[in-house]
């Protein structure tokens, strides 16, 4: 409950400080703006498949089926914000590349890692329960991808802007960074609230089930 | 509509629409027995 009232306050005010408070950037200027819900998106769904990834080696070495709804929850929440980010990238690419979409290497790869949890998802879906180790399986592999990702932009050539944010030197004021890391705490905060009610829900429907199976 | 507008409205829409499913998987779970009837007893 606590998340879900932080993040419906988080959220709405770092719609504002983006819109309305960050300043103009000089050279893209007001599309820079989608970059305060963008790069949010990205660290909210690497975090979410990092806990999915880590909940699947945690279910796969016990078997305890609460790492299983674990990582199945934060999937489905992760899925939801690497959309936003795939939504959201073009619209920004469209006024300052020219193009909504590129070929290049972390556009390629973060559309792969979508495919792979879309194919997680599916898999939980028709498989169910039954399905719980080779969805890990799956999972694990597809957080392989995100170390791709990241590094794509920095070791390759890509049209895609190089990590302003995540390095010693941050490549960006200071009224800007401190919103767009507001923004970042916002966008955790709301899949904090998401997980927490996803997994609640989880454990709800494995109850059901196995009060149906006892009869 | 500007590209800025059009990014924040699929955003927040997105998420909203998330939440309703999340609300509509609730509410299947309550004619199932859920956390009502689990209360009740």
């Amino acid at each position: 409950m606590l998340w879900i009232v932080l993040s419906a306050i988080a959220l709405p005010a770092g719609i504002v400080l983006a819109l309305f408070i960050a300043p103009v950037e000089a050279f893209q200027g007001d599309p820079y703006r989608i970059l305060y819900i963008h790069v949010p998106s990205v660290v909210a769904a690497y975090v979410a498949f990092t806990v999915t990834c880590v909940a699947s080696v945690l279910y796969l070495w016990r078997r305890a089926p609460q790492y299983d709804r674990l990582a199945a929850s934060s999937a489905e929440v992760g899925q939801v914000f690497l959309t936003l980010v795939l939504l959201t990238g073009p619209i920004w690419g469209r006024p300052v590349w020219g193009a909504w979409w590129t070929w290049d290497a972390r556009l390629t790869t973060a559309l792969i890692l979508w495919f792979i949890f879309a194919g997680y998802l599916m898999l939980r879906a028709w498989a169910g329960p039954a399905g719980a180790a080779a969805s890990a399986a799956v999972a694990v592999i597809g957080f392989l991808d995100i170390p791709l990702i990241h590094w794509s932009a920095v070791l390759l050539r890509t049209l895609h802007p190089r990590p302003a944010v995540f390095r010693p030197d941050p490549a960006m004021p200071g009224s800007m960074l401190a919103i767009l890391i507001f923004n970042m705490a916002a966008f955790l905060l709301t899949y904090l609230a998401l997980l927490t009610v996803r997994v609640r829900q989880e454990a709800e429907r494995a109850r059901l089930r196995a009060a149906q199976e006892t009869g | 509509m500007s590209y800025v507008a059009a990014a924040y409205l699929i955003t927040i829409v997105a998420l909203a629409a998330y939440v309703w499913t999340l609300w509509a998987r609730q509410q299947d779970l309550r004619r199932q027995g859920g956390p009502n009837r689990h209360h009740a007893q």
